[in-house]
């Protein structure tokens, strides 16, 4: 296929109408493509992927689509991990101010979701700029956004800026979880340190769900107690701290 | 039918018959038994129409007429209903699903990340909200499986354990090798109670793995098997349904 057939055939295939490599008839058309990407040789997964990109300029150019179209395409880019996608995202979620009612919310999601999963991450000024366009709507993903890149210091810095819900602590919850596991051993203890330090900046909604998890995370610290406590009893306690041990009569006789 | 559109959907048949995937869906139109005969004759009527007028390619046709006859199979009576169903999905595809319910909360690989941690787990802690707002399918359109041994049971512990084993017994089509699955089930009256109808062909569309089950009077329709059933495993009940809330998702999920 030539290129801009290749485009043709993508445009359809992202809308359903065309055959794709699916597990189950309700599958998301991305996934199919991506099937059927495995299967294919070299230059035409070369094509895919300009196609792809070029579907992508198109869309980030008008900025309107049909959200479930531009949903299954944003994914599809983001799967594809092409050095040019987070860059003209970007240049598209800067601009969301300039669209307000011909892009969708729900796309408007996927963008910034597709910014947070990119290859190259985004600065977290980048992110706090996002955050200050709608601070209700992006906060959560502009944390994830910042989370990937600088989770201690400016991941942490963002949390009294959330949204104060419930669900939004949940969400933080979730990231943060994601990130501790992540993180080096030796950071763990920190991480959730600084998180409990900024809780009280947060509003109470917020922060009920990102302190029970903070609190879970708690036997490590416990841990470190009683190992600090144990030496100082041995120490206080001396010989009478060893073990005692029975000798064996027959091993006596 | 008209003479005309006899002669249209005819030809169509024809030019399907040699092809690898079409060619299953023209065999399932011949041996369809579960549509009403005024469904399946309005179903044939409106892809005649579409072929001599839509100016679209036959396949798309097929899929916008059978848009129009969905859920059209017999309902299972209410009180013969299976308390609890089960599908199966991509492990992504419900991570997706989970992403995009989540309204901007979560992204994909952080609901995957949560999926894959919790898997197995009967306290899910914050993952639980996002759970139950997830749907169970897309396109409105559920398919599902139930034991019919013991419908108040989930119907996996009576399925293959592996990957493979899960997609030869429901009949699923295409699997890459780092395709993770992820097994769901629910409690249908929790979920809402949407009726359950056999499934008919023109629920499936142009899905080549879809079989009618061959009995007309079957209160619910059977998987196929994939030909590679090495263990003989026997076809599964399988339904369909408008898409039902999550409330009744039952905890643990598994993973495989």
């Amino acid at each position: 296929m030539t290129h801009p057939q290749i485009i043709i055939w993508l445009g359809r295939a992202l809308n359903g109408q065309e055959p794709l490599p699916r597990l189950t008839p309700d599958e998301s058309r991305y996934l199919g493509i991506l099937r059927l990407d495995k299967s294919l040789d070299s230059a035409a997964r070369k094509s895919l992927r300009d196609g792809t990109l070029g579907l992508l300029r198109q869309f980030c150019d008008h900025g309107s689509g049909e959200v479930s179209y531009v949903q299954e395409l944003l994914s599809l880019a983001s799967a594809f991990k092409q050095p040019e996608t987070p860059g003209i995202l970007a240049d598209l979620a800067c601009r969301f101010p300039e669209l307000p009612t011909t892009l969708h919310l729900a796309v408007r999601y996927a963008v910034l979701g597709a910014l947070v999963d990119g290859s190259s991450p985004h600065p977290p000024a980048f992110w706090k700029e996002i955050l200050e366009q709608e601070p209700e709507k992006y906060a959560l993903l502009a944390l994830s956004g910042v989370l990937a890149t600088d989770p201690l210091i400016e991941g942490v810095s963002l949390l009294p800026k959330m949204p104060d819900s419930k669900r939004a602590g949940q969400a933080a919850a979730i990231k943060l979880d994601l990130v501790w596991d992540a993180l080096p051993v030796q950071s763990r203890f920190r991480f959730v340190e600084q998180i409990q330090n900024v809780l009280g900046q947060c509003g109470q909604n917020f922060a009920g769900p990102v302190r029970l998890w903070s609190e879970k995370k708690q036997p490590i610290r416990v841990n470190k107690t009683a190992s600090i406590l144990l030496s100082a009893l041995k120490n206080s306690l001396g010989e009478e701290f060893q073990p005692r041990y029975r000798t064996s009569k027959l091993l006596a006789a | 039918m008209t003479p005309i559109n006899r002669q249209a959907v005819d030809a169509i048949f024809v030019e399907w018959a040699g092809d690898a995937s079409l060619g299953q869906v023209n065999q399932n139109i011949s041996t369809e038994t579960a549509l009403a005969n005024a469904d399946f004759q309005s179903l044939l009527t409106v892809f005649a129409d579409l072929l001599r007028t839509a100016g679209s390619e036959p396949r798309s046709c097929w899929e916008t007429a059978c848009r129009r006859h969905k859920l059209k199979g017999p309902q299972i009576p209410p009180a013969q209903c299976p308390k609890v169903l089960g599908r199966v999905k991509t492990l992504e595809e419900h991570a997706d699903a989970i992403a995009k319910a989540s309204d901007g909360a979560l992204t994909l690989p952080e609901a995957m990340g949560m999926l894959m941690k919790y898997k197995g787990a009967l306290d899910v802690m914050d993952l639980e909200t996002f759970l139950f707002e997830a749907p169970l399918g897309k396109y409105d359109l559920v398919w599902a499986t139930f034991d019919a041994a013991h419908p108040d049971n989930s119907p996996f512990p009576s399925l293959p354990p592996t990957r493979l084993g899960i997609r030869c017994a429901l009949g699923l089509g295409h699997l890459r090798d780092d395709d993770s699955l992820i097994l769901l089930c629910w409690h249908h009256v929790e979920s809402g109670s949407p009726p359950l109808h056999r499934p008919t062909v023109a629920d499936a569309e142009a899905y080549e793995y879809y079989q009618p089950c061959p009995k007309a009077s079957h209160p619910w329709g059977l998987t196929r098997p994939l030909p590679s059933n090495l263990d003989g495993i026997s076809p599964q009940p399988e339904v369909v349904m408008r898409e039902p809330t999550s409330r009744g998702l039952h905890l643990p999920f598994e993973v495989i």
